[in-house]
Order: C-alpha cells, then sequence, then structure tokens
C-alpha cells in the first residue's frame, strides 16, 4: 500500500490543484465558494489514504467538492429536494454578464438534460476531465464514465434547439467523433 | 432514427457556455489555505474512510460499489474472500447484494470465476473475455478498494448479453436458425437470472419529477430519467425477434456497458467502450 501523503507534499497538491476545484465550485454554487474548497481540502487530508494516482487527484478533489456542494445545497433545501439538485443549481453570480445566445441555447439544453448527463458533460467540457477522471470524480468504473459520457453526448446532441444551433454553426458536413 | 452524432462543433458550444468565473487571487488561495493548515497539524492520522455521496438508480448503485472498506496493509491480502457482505440497507443499496471480494488479492481472477459459473455464455472465450474485462478494471486497486459478488455477477451477466447478442447477429445474418434462436431464447430468458434478479428483480425505466434551481434562482420542477441497470432486457428482447442488426446495437449501445469488440465481433456498431471520448 502506498505511502500516505505527508504534509509538505499536501500543500504542493493544494498549490496545484487550488485554482481549479475553487473555478469548479463557482461554476456550480453562488454560495461561499471559499468555505466549500477549504472544506473540500479538509476532508481530503483526513482521507489522504485513500487519495488515488497523483494524475487523478484533481478529478478526486472534484469529486469530494461535489459532494459537499450537495450537502450545502441539502441543508439549504431540505432533504425532500435532494434529487438532482447540484447540476441544478444556478450559473454563478459572476458569470459572464451577457452570455451570447448560443451560449444560452446550450445552457437551456443543459437544463433540459437529466442532471447526471449535464453534470458528465459539464465535467468534459468545462472541467477538461477524461473519461478515466471522471469516473474518480463521480466514484463510478471507468466504463460506465465512457458509456454515460456518450450517452450524454447524444442527449444533448439530438436537443432540437442544438440541431438548429449547430446546422447554423457548421452547415457543411464535418468529420464527427464516436 | 438514429441521434445526430457529436461532433467537434459540439465541443465548441459546450466549452462556449462555460459560465466566466474569476480567476482566484494568491490572496484568496492563501486564505483558504490558512482555514486548512490547522486540520493538517491536529489531525497525526488518517481517518477512516466513510462513504459519501448519495447517488441515484441502481447503474450508478453498482458503480459505487468499487468503494469502500477502511485501510489495508498489502501484506494482509490473503484472498479476494473477505466473509462479509453489506452491513447495512445503505451498504447494500451502494455496494450491491452478496459478499464483498478485495480487488487487489491475488486469487480475484478466480474468486470471480467461480462466482460466475452458473452464467450461460455462448462459449469458454466469451466467457473469458468477460471475466478478463472484470480483472482488467480491477488492476492496480488499492488494498482498500473493493467490490461485491452482486456487482460483478451483474456485470458479466452483462457481457453474457452482449456475447448472446453476438451469435443472434452472426446466425441471423448467416441463416443460422438454430443458432439464432438459441440466442433469442437466452436473451429473452436474461431477466431471470439470479445474477440479474438478485440486483435489479423489476427492471424499471421512468421519468421522475424532480425540482431545482433554475436560472433565475426560481425552484423549477423538471423531469429526470431514472433507469435500473438492466432496464433494456425488455427491449433487447423485442429487438432480436427481428432481424435489424442496428435496432439490437442501439439498444446496447444505449445501455450496456460491457459490450467490447471482443464480445461483440459481428456488432462491431455496438461497442461503445472507445466511443465515449
Amino acid at each position: 500500500m502506498a505511502r500516505p501523503i505527508d504534509v509538505a507534499e499536501f500543500e504542493e497538491l493544494y498549490a496545484a490543484t487550488a485554482r481549479d476545484v475553487l473555478a469548479y465550485v463557482r461554476r456550480r454554487s453562488v454560495g461561499d465558494a471559499e468555505d466549500v474548497v477549504a472544506e473540500a481540502y479538509v476532508v481530503a487530508w483526513r482521507r489522504r489514504a485513500d487519495l488515488p494516482a497523483p494524475a487523478l487527484r484533481r478529478a478526486w478533489l472534484f469529486g469530494v467538492a461535489r459532494t459537499l456542494l450537495k450537502a450545502e445545497h441539502r441543508r439549504r433545501q431540505g432533504e425532500s429536494e435532494l434529487v438532482g439538485e447540484l447540476a441544478a443549481l444556478p450559473e454563478p453570480a459572476h458569470a459572464t454578464p451577457g452570455p451570447t445566445r448560443a451560449a444560452s441555447a446550450v445552457a437551456d439544453a443543459l437544463a433540459r438534460l437529466p442532471a447526471n448527463d449535464r453534470e458528465i458533460l459539464r465535467l468534459a467540457a468545462w472541467e477538461r476531465l477524461s473519461s478515466a477522471e471522471i469516473a474518480v470524480a463521480l466514484g463510478i468504473r471507468p466504463g460506465t464514465a465512457r458509456v454515460r459520457l456518450y450517452r450524454a453526448r447524444r442527449a444533448l446532441a439530438s436537443d432540437p434547439e442544438i440541431q438548429a444551433l449547430s446546422a447554423r454553426v457548421s452547415p457543411t458536413a464535418e468529420a464527427t467523433r464516436p | 432514427m438514429r441521434p445526430p452524432p457529436w461532433t467537434d462543433t459540439h465541443d465548441m458550444l459546450l466549452a462556449d457556455a462555460e459560465p466566466e468565473v474569476p480567476e482566484a487571487s494568491a490572496t484568496e488561495l492563501d486564505r483558504i489555505w490558512s482555514r486548512v493548515v490547522p486540520d493538517l497539524q491536529v489531525d497525526a492520522k488518517p481517518h477512516r474512510r466513510r462513504r459519501f455521496g448519495v447517488r441515484v438508480g441502481i447503474a450508478a448503485v453498482v458503480g459505487a460499489a468499487v468503494l469502500g472498506g477502511a485501510g489495508l496493509a498489502a501484506a494482509d491480502l490473503i484472498s479476494a474472500r473477505t466473509g462479509r457482505g453489506p452491513v447495512d440497507a445503505e451498504d447494500l443499496r451502494l455496494g450491491g447484494p452478496g459478499e464483498t471480494l478485495r480487488l487487489a488479492a491475488p486469487d480475484f481472477g478466480d474468486v470471480i470465476a467461480e462466482e460466475t459459473a452458473e452464467i450461460p455464455f455462448p462459449s469458454p472465450e466469451a466467457r473469458e473475455f468477460a471475466l478478463r474485462d472484470q480483472i482488467r478494471d480491477a488492476r492496480g486497486a488499492a488494498g482498500n478498494e473493493f467490490v461485491s459478488t452482486g456487482a460483478i455477477r451483474a456485470w458479466v451477466a452483462g457481457g453474457a448479453l452482449c456475447a448472446w447478442s453476438n451469435q443472434w447477429a452472426a446466425a441471423t445474418r448467416e441463416g443460422d436458425e438454430p443458432a439464432r434462436a438459441e440466442a433469442i431464447e437466452m436473451i429473452k430468458a436474461a431477466p431471470g437470472w439470479p445474477a440479474v434478479t438478485e440486483i435489479d428483480p423489476e427492471p424499471f425505466r421512468r421519468w421522475e419529477t424532480v425540482r431545482g434551481r433554475g436560472e433565475d434562482g426560481k425552484v423549477k420542477v423538471g423531469r429526470e430519467l431514472d433507469e435500473s441497470l438492466f432496464y433494456y432486457l425488455g427491449p433487447l428482447g423485442e429487438a432480436v425477434e427481428g432481424r435489424d442488426p442496428d435496432a439490437v446495437a442501439t439498444v446496447l449501445s444505449e445501455a450496456n456497458s460491457w459490450c467490447t469488440s471482443d464480445l461483440l465481433p459481428d456488432l462491431p456498431q455496438a461497442d461503445v467502450r472507445d466511443g465515449g471520448r
């Protein structure tokens, strides 16, 4: 079993990942982002024996922050409104003041997806996570993450507004990716 | 009609919709770190891990099965078998039924072969491919990672359904009616396999009403699709009654995460393992 990291190594981990974790939280919450991020690293330190391989730790920290956000939201909303709440959180108040019409259309289409699909698309596109990292962030198997990402992408691409938008942006045929 | 494919345009549209958030300043990062430091000093020993996170749906529940267990030294790894099962209802819900197995144990492959021996496969080679997938996923697991036999059995059953679908595809194409009939019979019997009923006794796919905050901050009511792990067995059983390989491939690619090209060489359009990214 690998040796748990020491304080100096943990500080290096913080320096390497804290900006991204703070941005992750801010994209998903209007609450006290600093509070959530501090708590995420306290949890990470307490669970340092469970840390994954170094390359996957940023994604793992996203998973910890996500759980804390859910807990925070649950406290605010009450247990009865738990299901699917995380991905339904409002965009941060400090998001782009005047999003483009295309961005608004994509945001609307995302809002129409199931919460799990929405979150997995955000992790891939906004946090630039690979399927393996998404698996770590969501606590699922890599194969399951790949399948869910595939299905979420198909669901978004099938949205009528996205189909229309895609046709306007790129009217000519382009190479497709599986 | 098949859904439109995902293209670079979709990647671009999604990336452009990313909310802009302020770059973290050094002051902010220092402030956060100062709130973490006290815990580093007083907390000398790693805490026992506790499972956190609420997952909805049996598919996610099974996916969570590899998490769990307190720290365990490598020297303690004698066998994959632990002799213990779920400790409570939540553990059962999150991890699946059956005995808890150590993923990193050297006999993990032998144990899962034994545990899944009654799941029907069309050939020994297909069974080996399905088991090899599980062993490959377990490779690199730490000593504190576990999986339930119920989850393993469900995943291997998913692999068996890929293999039977492959026999269906080859037999349908070649006009081998006995082999086609055998495959249809096996696929339609799958909802009654113990490996399926133990974890998903009543497969379902349904829309559920959920509440969340909209972009304007107001609580809105929406609908969310909830699926059980084997919800697709009904549609698959209907699809194999026909003769359209694309119809079968669509059901599998949308719902079954275990169909690799090894298990489904005659229906490559159903392999989504490499299609997720």
